[in-house]
């Protein structure tokens, strides 16, 4: 296993140059002046402007001086400024990398436990109403925009209710965040409010994590049904299980102990690759939410054509797709030790 | 309807975080450096943490209060202007304001003069009325590349005498908005001991080159503030907020108008939330947490049935609309921004150019000269329903601009003759024009074709071309205008090149000054008419009236001359000038104080709000 997850890690900065070189090459589809569109928000008063912007920033330079360039910064730990963020792209990430961390654990935890019990319970009621309830609630989340959802859950419980506000903190916690009383260990505001022993702190944070934790839940929780009761359904059906029954255990002991193990393989598959989506950011509802993480940073960058922002953001996600899988792939050798690595 | 003024209303609630006040808004400062900045959202944040030698009279656009001056004088030749700099006065970091301190703040700037920055505004009276650019214009040409005599001479041009109290300013010409641009933020007084110790320009001659044009992350006050207003810099989380707290030790004891503020400002917190998303604002502030937010024109729907009260920002009244309401409504705001539709006389066509189709008169395209004939612009200007636009777009709250110089600015007439829907006069205009398709017909009969072009996502210029394409069709079907978005980017590259043939673009005024709006519009080297190739004979004449009235003194003989330049706008049918919009502005019943005026445009100055029922 240990060479498997050597080779992994070896082939992690190739992966990562091939992908510079297509970002770099894509944005050479655009010419100079577009790309020095990020730096002027409105026609330039001075007829010369863009022409001097364009030099400034080395954008007339040939793709290969401008690959080596920011490649030889890259080396030296340098991923350049966000224009976007307004910062250096290493401490932009440091800032919103956590925010979406802390957004996907606490969105992860009800996406899985919510979806493998509402899967066993589709399965395990296989046909009946509680079956076909779940499904069309799960779907019914699934099919709804996102959006939309988000929104609507911001109507009701902060316009509405004024519960539940968007955002990371309330203005009083951010001052005191921000403070020099307070230490930020890890950006994550809940863990960070522990650490300090804020619980007004903590439940703040975690008053503003909820809807949108919700909206994420609400949206994967289909995902994980499906592959739960389909995955239960076949398990339930194997030798052993019935022999589990033939033993005389009651029905609970054969689901929980027997049956539901097993049927948590494929779960962990898809909900690894679910984690890794979730922190590489959620577009939608971090923007609807004014949450500002990876997916609300990355969208912004995109659209501005930010193209050091978007390099940055790309090399991050792409090495953190690359572990996730092996992390991946190393938990499903451990859940089922028939699987060898090699 | 009862009428009250908005701070006697009875039923207002208790004010939600009283000590606070939130704005939500949209667009994120570009640098809190006020040589640097040149866009709203970071004037937002400089107007309130650093000052200006003199300052607006609270609405009024014209008049001036003296702020870190005390007072000014004018040379009869309104060549020098002397000001008294203001004793006792403290940086929010301790530091004296001196005389030295208000030359050094121009001359870095000037020297500084970034790339797409807003310093042309200065330079201009300084060093002459074609200066775009302190190393170009300045350094290059009028100095031969040396840097050390150049910034010898901008120190000469202002000057500061320490003991005396004084600042003068040496023009190269009269320049009548002067007053206007010093006003304005790129005018704001920074401390040089201050920006020497972040690793700023010394003000030695020889040392300025270095600190010319950075970008603005290297920029020693991207990120830092130290001036001398109400609030002082807390914290700044680029794309998310700008914190701003009180200044307690604010110089001003005497308010600078009857009844304006004075001491430390009421309210101790301000937050300036970056929340593009609107259903997040529109939340915020329905939950009360935003005591205003930005509400485009596409949303008053959605807030209105929110509003108690509506006031007319000229007197303060108010009348109520709605008893359950929990918002306070101005309206009707003159906003200083105009959207004309802009002819290109000569589009650049190297390489090809589908935006003019075919690129000649055969019905499927037009030729790069095609806007050369007045009888086609006349017709184009004819043909626009405005009133629809006005109804469909602004929902009736703007009014039609005239030209380039709008409704409150020296020159503009209510009464100027200017083009109306009127699909017979289009129509023969259109039968007028000498433009001939190569087997001799005429555009009447050949028709033509050609994109409207506007930048994605701006769905009121998506409107307009629309409009101009259904009613184009109605007067002749061989008429056919595509309308087509280009991104930003493409869409920038592309006017700065010559390259649309019939687009919008809009104008937000630098500073309240008809100067502002000839300049950009019919200027040879303005910002538009730069690249709409005028006749050249008009051309010189346009650019020749620019300057007399820019070099005027006399407002009544300004006026004369900017009414001159408003009429041959029209005459010549320039541009298809669309609407001068109308403003709105919600805020919380709680909030007392606020007030219009048009050179802050949206921008609010905190300083005399205050919040409670």
């Amino acid at each position: 296993m240990w060479a498997y997850i050597g080779r992994r890690l070896l082939i992690l900065p190739v992966v990562l140059l091939g992908l510079s070189l297509l970002i770099f090459g894509m944005l050479q589809l655009l010419d100079p002046a577009e790309r020095a569109a990020l730096y002027v928000s409105s026609p330039p008063k001075n007829p010369s402007a863009l022409a001097d912007i364009i030099k400034k920033y080395g954008l007339d330079q040939p793709i290969y001086v401008q690959y080596v360039n920011w490649l030889g910064r890259v080396v030296k730990g340098n991923l350049g400024w966000s224009k976007t963020a307004g910062q250096p792209v290493i401490d932009a990430l440091k800032e919103y990398f956590p925010a979406t961390v802390e957004l996907a654990l606490w969105s992860f935890v009800p996406i899985i436990v919510g979806g493998v019990w509402l899967g066993m319970q589709a399965a395990l009621h296989h046909d009946t109403f509680i079956d076909q309830a779940a499904r069309v609630f799960s779907i019914v989340g699934y099919s709804f925009p996102t959006f939309v959802f988000g929104l609507l859950m911001l109507l009701i419980f902060y316009a509405g209710f004024h519960l539940l506000p968007p955002g990371r903190l309330s203005d009083w916690a951010t001052a005191i965040v921000y403070s020099s009383s307070f230490h930020r260990y890890t950006n994550m505001d809940t863990i960070d409010a522990l650490l300090n022993l804020r619980l007004d702190i903590f439940w703040d944070a975690l008053k503003h994590l909820f809807l949108p934790a919700l909206t994420l839940a609400y949206v994967d929780w289909a995902l994980i049904l499906r592959v739960m009761r389909s995955s239960m359904l076949e398990v339930i059906g194997q030798d052993y299980v019935r022999v589990a029954r033939a033993k005389g255990l009651s029905e609970r002991e054969v689901n929980t102990r027997h049956a539901r193990p097993n049927a948590l393989i494929p779960v962990a598959t898809v909900g690894g690759l679910l984690f890794v989506g979730l922190l590489n950011g959620a577009v939608i509802t971090e923007t609807v939410f004014n949450y500002h993480g990876m997916g609300w940073w990355a969208a912004d960058a995109a659209l501005s054509l930010d193209a050091i922002s978007v390099l940055g953001i790309a090399l991050f996600s792409g090495a953190l797709l690359i572990i996730a899988n092996l992390v991946v792939d190393v938990l499903y050798a451990y859940l089922d030790p028939r699987i060898r690595l090699s | 309807m009862p009428t009250t003024a908005p701070a006697a209303t009875a039923s207002a609630p208790a004010a939600k975080n009283p000590d606070t006040f939130v704005y939500a808004t949209y667009g994120d400062p570009e640098s809190l450096d006020p040589a640097w900045e040149y866009d709203t959202a970071s004037q937002q944040v400089v107007m309130n943490v650093y000052e200006t030698l003199l300052f607006p009279k609270k609405d009024s656009a014209t008049e001036f209060v003296p702020m870190l001056a005390t007072k000014w004088d004018i040379s009869p030749d309104g060549l020098t202007y002397t000001f008294t700099i203001r004793q006792g006065v403290k940086f929010q970091q301790g530091q004296d304001l001196t005389p030295e301190d208000v030359a050094y703040s121009f001359w870095r700037g000037m020297i500084q003069d970034r790339a797409g920055g807003p310093q042309w505004i200065l330079l201009q009276p300084f060093f002459g009325l074609d200066v775009q650019s302190f190393k170009d214009d300045v350094v290059t040409k009028q100095f031969n590349g040396d840097w050390v005599k150049a910034v010898q001479a901008l120190e000469q041009l202002i000057t500061y005498d320490n003991t005396a109290g004084i600042v003068t300013m040496h023009l190269k010409q009269p320049y009548g908005p002067m007053l206007q641009i010093l006003a304005n933020t790129w005018g704001s007084i920074v401390s040089m001991p201050w920006v020497i110790q972040q690793g700023g320009w010394d003000g030695t001659p020889a040392t300025a080159e270095k600190y010319h044009d950075p970008t603005a992350e290297a920029d020693e006050l991207y990120k830092v503030m130290n001036g001398t207003g109400p609030y002082k810099l807390e914290r700044w989380a680029p794309n998310e907020e700008v914190d701003l707290v009180r200044n307690d030790n604010y110089w001003l004891k005497t308010p600078l108008w009857d009844g304006g503020p004075s001491g430390p400002a009421k309210i101790q917190r301000i937050i300036i939330k970056n929340v593009p998303e609107w259903g997040t604002r529109f939340s915020m502030f329905q939950a009360g947490d935003a005591d205003t937010v930005t509400v485009d024109q596409q949303y008053i729907t959605q807030v209105d049935p929110l509003v108690k009260e509506t006031c007319d920002y000229t007197n303060n009244q108010c009348t109520q609309v709605n008893p359950n309401g929990t918002l306070r409504l101005y309206k009707g705001l003159p906003e200083v921004i105009a959207q004309p539709i802009q002819f290109n006389e000569n589009v650049n066509v190297t390489g090809g150019n589908s935006g003019l189709g075919s690129g000649q008169l055969d019905g499927n395209g037009v030729p790069p000269n095609f806007f050369s004939d007045i009888n086609v612009r006349k017709g184009f200007s004819y043909a626009f329903d405005y009133q629809t636009y006005i109804n469909q777009v602004y929902n009736g709250e703007a009014i039609q601009a005239y030209g380039p110089i709008i409704e409150g600015e020296l020159g503009y007439d209510p009464n100027q003759a200017h083009y109306t829907y009127d699909p017979a006069k289009a129509a023969a205009a259109f039968q007028a024009s000498t433009l001939k398709s190569a087997d001799g017909k005429s555009l009447w009969d050949t028709g033509f074709y050609i994109q409207y072009v506007y930048n994605t996502g701006n769905d009121q210029r998506r409107v307009a071309g629309e409009i101009l394409k259904a009613d184009l069709a109605k007067i002749n079907p061989k008429f056919k205008v595509s309308v087509v978005d280009e991104p930003w980017p493409v869409f920038l590259k592309d006017q700065v090149a010559g390259r649309l043939g019939l687009y919008l673009l809009g104008w937000q005024e630098d500073f309240h000054d008809p100067h502002d709006w000839v300049q950009p519009f019919l200027a040879s080297g303005g910002t538009y008419a730069g690249t709409q190739s005028f006749p050249k004979d008009l051309q010189a004449q346009l650019d020749q009236l620019i300057t007399q009235g820019v070099t005027a003194s006399d407002p009544a003989t300004r006026a004369k001359i900017y009414a001159q330049l408003q009429n041959l706008s029209y005459e010549n049918a320039l541009d298809l000038w669309l609407v001068q919009p109308e403003g709105r502005y919600y805020e919380q019943l709680w909030v007392n104080g606020w007030y219009y005026n048009p050179i802050f445009g949206t921008d609010i100055y905190f300083y005399p709000l205050s919040k409670g029922s």
